[in-house]
């Protein structure tokens, strides 16, 4: 695939390029289903959503210049309507609760089927986050992996908003180090 | 600022900007230091690299090989494609709502924060949409005078929520934002009042979640950031809305 920028591929799909939505989903595609499949707990249900949240896009190519930041764009796209759909299929079960909840303690174990596609990339990730202290990590998997924001991460461990920032700001600098020689490698 | 900043300062104010979650004044100073050194400019691309690649990584999970195809073979197949609403009343002009959202949007600028700067576009790529709807807000209680406003367009899917004069919370407590759609009350999401008791967030509305519409707005004060369903005291509240 060419290596076009965000800004580029929203550009072209804006003219209606198929390949363009393509790149995209190679891109993106695995962030979008992974999302989706995290909320959801349905292959089904995630395939849907993912086809749902591309073909939106097609449809209605969003302003590079307010979404240049693609990926943050289309996680938090992807979890609002996973979350919305969650409330649809089941509200009495309480499901969305049930999910907020679950990070409360402990991150989840993988499920089978994520681990089974758990990239090798992926594990890089994974394991530079055992080498963080484990008060950053946590922050770090609340805010990036459960997808909450820094205040309801502060409101669960009941710990102040600004250690919460600032065991955050540590552990993005030491992912930085542990991560660095991947990242030059050619992450775009 | 008087004294240098130790670089380790630095690495940690920089790291702050790239999760964004740094105050008006640290902004000013990073923004400064960016200026001053461009060299700096590398380590936040670094910086966002990094957390951009655990985000994917974190919450990558490959999807089966049959959807790609299956995506790209529905987007390129005609159909009719779905109609909007039109909106319910005739366009209206509404200059005492603008101009209040002008000088909400003036008094953004004040904030110097890059994520107010983008809310601030927002607001005024909002202005200029069809459909868009003005909520006012009004504290409950008459001794309280904290105010708002809410522009939303949910053909857009997105809302904008000033508020001004809002007090601080308790620790233990947070004020939630909350939709009013078919009866519905829906989350839309925390405020969190700057030292100013101002509040300026952007709020993601998913257009599924409104089909309806959205006919109020509250603010509550909550015990829980997650609550799903509000709770706690009513704190403000929509009094009237208004079709730009």
């Amino acid at each position: 695939m060419p290596t076009f920028t965000d800004a580029e591929l929203l550009n072209h799909l804006k003219t209606k390029q198929p390949e363009a939505l393509g790149w995209l989903y190679d891109r993106y595609g695995s962030v979008v289903y992974g999302v989706a499949l995290k909320v959801l707990q349905s292959q089904p249900e995630a395939e849907d959503l993912t086809q749902e949240i591309f073909l939106s896009l097609w449809q209605r190519p969003v302003d590079p210049v307010k979404h240049g930041h693609l990926l943050r764009y289309l996680i938090a796209m992807t979890r609002s309507r996973a979350i919305d759909k969650l409330r649809s299929r089941s509200r009495n079960l309480n499901l969305v609760q049930r999910w907020g909840q679950t990070f409360t303690a402990e991150p989840p174990a993988p499920t089978p089927v994520e681990q089974a596609v758990a990239s090798e990339r992926s594990q890089q990730v994974r394991q530079a986050l055992t080498q963080l202290s484990e008060r950053q990590r946590q922050v770090i998997e609340l805010a990036y992996d459960a997808g909450l924001s820094q205040s309801e991460i502060a409101q669960q461990l009941q710990e102040p908003l600004g250690t919460v920032k600032s065991w955050t700001r540590q552990g993005l600098l030491k992912l930085k180090q542990l991560l660095k020689d991947s990242i030059d490698e050619g992450y775009d | 600022m008087t004294e240098p900043l130790s670089p380790q300062a630095i690495a940690t104010l920089a790291a702050g900007y790239v999760v964004g979650d740094l105050d008006p004044t640290e902004v000013s100073v990073f923004e400064q230091l960016l200026q001053d050194n461009p060299t700096l400019g590398a380590e936040v691309a670094q910086l966002q690299a990094t957390l951009d690649r655990v985000t994917h990584d974190l919450n990558s999970v490959e999807p089966p090989a049959h959807l790609r195809s299956a995506i790209l073979a529905t987007a390129t197949t005609p159909r009719l494609t779905a109609q909007f609403q039109r909106p319910r009343f005739p366009w209206r002009t509404v200059m005492g709502s603008i101009a209040a959202l002008l000088i909400l949007y003036l008094g953004v600028e004040n904030y110097h924060l890059r994520q107010d700067r983008q809310i601030a576009q927002d607001i005024h790529t909002l202005l200029q949409q069809p459909q868009t709807q003005l909520f006012s807000l009004k504290a409950v209680k008459t001794a309280d005078t904290a105010t708002g406003s809410f522009v939303v367009n949910l053909g857009q899917r997105q809302g904008v929520l000033v508020v001004q004069n809002l007090t601080a919370p308790a620790t233990n407590q947070v004020y939630r934002l909350w939709a009013i759609a078919d009866g519905e009350k829906i989350p839309c999401g925390t405020l969190i009042p700057n030292s100013q008791g101002e509040v300026l967030e952007k709020f993601w509305m998913p257009a599924d979640f409104y089909d309806t519409g959205i006919s109020g707005l509250f603010v509550t004060l909550e015990a829980s950031a997650s609550s799903r369903y509000p709770t706690g005291p009513v704190v403000l509240q929509s009094s009237s809305s208004t079709q730009i």
